[in-house]
């Protein structure tokens, strides 16, 4: 096996089916999560007055631990199953490693911190500012955090194995 | 008699018409729909695609039908027909599935999804073996504890209601059932216009022929009816 996808927040499926979770960039920078299948836009959470609270934060996984094609995806409390879309190529999907966002500044148009969980030592803090055009986080054990502002989307993918270039 | 302002402005009116009346046919087929390729371009940077490459490292290039089948176990049907111009351009075997990929130009290392689905009309064909889906008893039972499995049947019942939407049909093909629906632009959940590829899913035997493209559904008929 190369490369081993962990939590992803987007999936290319073996058929080419793609899922993704990711937000919408916007003037205030105030994050509007969504998740898209095959680019379009199924659902959305957060928008101006629904977005996490001063200190709170929002959990996101893709998963498919039992590859029958149907993908569970977790935003914030929401857990959504898809219909039968295709299996992954990774035999499993591990668990446990989720990204999180955490706001420390709401509502204000400044840096917002992400972060991932790994079971074994808790939340480990991203910080990053959503202004960036491009970032890429190398986590001490090999795991790749990284994600594109490709306005007006800002995509997410969590990898290890794979490669930097995940933009 | 009219005055020359008033002329000219009686001009200027008609001139505008007829410039728009001209640009509107020119984004107009004969049938008087927009054309996908107009409709498609034009809605593209409304996805919210990532910007990857089509081929992932997982991706295993094959020779061609003959080495396909010897990976997968099975006789992996080839389409006979193709859209004009088009030619299979990569094919790729994975554990119990086939993909190939049909376009007008090459695919390399640099072609990204969105240019090949989109910008690009490329289309996907993918078979699966639908008898080795859960690969272990365990897996089985753990499919059961989440609410599966389901049969391919009631899968392709689950289709057509959950793409209701996109008024998706059954047919049939030569005598194998198939789920379809055709190319169009929907709206998606923030509002915004954005493409859909269309989709042919049929059953032959233990396979589960895919067929996705921004091309008329017409098209990917064919296609099928060249592989069942």
């Amino acid at each position: 096996m190369v490369g081993y996808m962990v939590s992803p927040l987007w999936v290319t499926a073996v058929n080419d089916r793609l899922l993704e979770i990711g937000w919408i960039a916007s003037a205030s920078y105030t994050p509007q999560w969504y998740w898209a299948l095959d680019g379009i836009i199924q659902k959305r959470w957060c928008t101006n007055n629904t977005c996490p609270n001063n200190n709170s934060t929002w959990l996101f996984t893709i998963q498919d631990s039992d590859r029958d094609g149907r993908w569970v995806l977790r935003v914030g409390t929401d857990t959504i199953t898809t219909n039968n879309l295709g299996n992954s190529y990774a035999i499993k999907t591990g668990a446990g490693y989720e990204i999180g966002y955490y706001d420390v500044n709401p509502g204000i148009n400044d840096y917002k911190d992400f972060m991932y969980y790994k079971p074994s030592t808790g939340w480990v803090l991203l910080s990053s500012s959503v202004a960036s055009k491009w970032y890429v986080i190398v986590p001490d054990n090999g795991y790749t955090v990284d994600y594109c502002n490709d306005a007006p989307f800002t995509h997410f993918k969590v990898a290890k194995g794979g490669g930097r270039d995940l933009c | 008699m009219l005055n020359r302002k008033t002329a000219i402005m009686i001009a200027i009116t008609i001139a505008t018409v007829v410039i728009g009346v001209s640009v509107t046919v020119a984004h107009l087929d004969y049938g008087g729909q927009q054309t996908s390729s107009n409709n498609s371009d034009e809605f593209a940077s409304n996805l919210a695609i990532p910007p990857i490459p089509l081929l992932s490292e997982y991706d295993k290039p094959v020779n061609g039908v003959d080495e396909a089948s010897t990976i997968v176990g099975y006789d992996v049907p080839y389409p006979t027909y193709l859209p004009e111009g088009y030619k299979i351009q990569g094919m790729y075997a994975y554990d119990d599935s086939v993909k190939m990929y049909a376009w007008d130009r090459m695919i390399d290392g640099k072609t990204r999804y969105k240019d090949f689905y989109y910008t690009g009309k490329g289309m996907i064909i993918y078979i699966y073996d639908i008898s080795k889906r859960y690969s272990t008893a365990a897996d089985e039972e753990e499919a059961k504890a989440t609410g599966g499995p389901i049969s391919i049947e009631e899968q392709m019942e689950e289709w057509v209601k959950e793409f209701e939407k996109y008024k998706a049909h059954k047919l049939t093909i030569d005598g194998y059932q198939c789920v379809a629906y055709d190319s169009q632009i929907v709206e998606d959940a923030i509002g915004r216009k954005v493409p859909l590829l269309a989709e042919l899913d049929c059953l032959k035997d233990k396979l589960l022929i895919q067929i996705r493209a921004y091309l008329p559904e017409s098209e990917l008929i064919k296609v099928a009816e060249s592989m069942l």
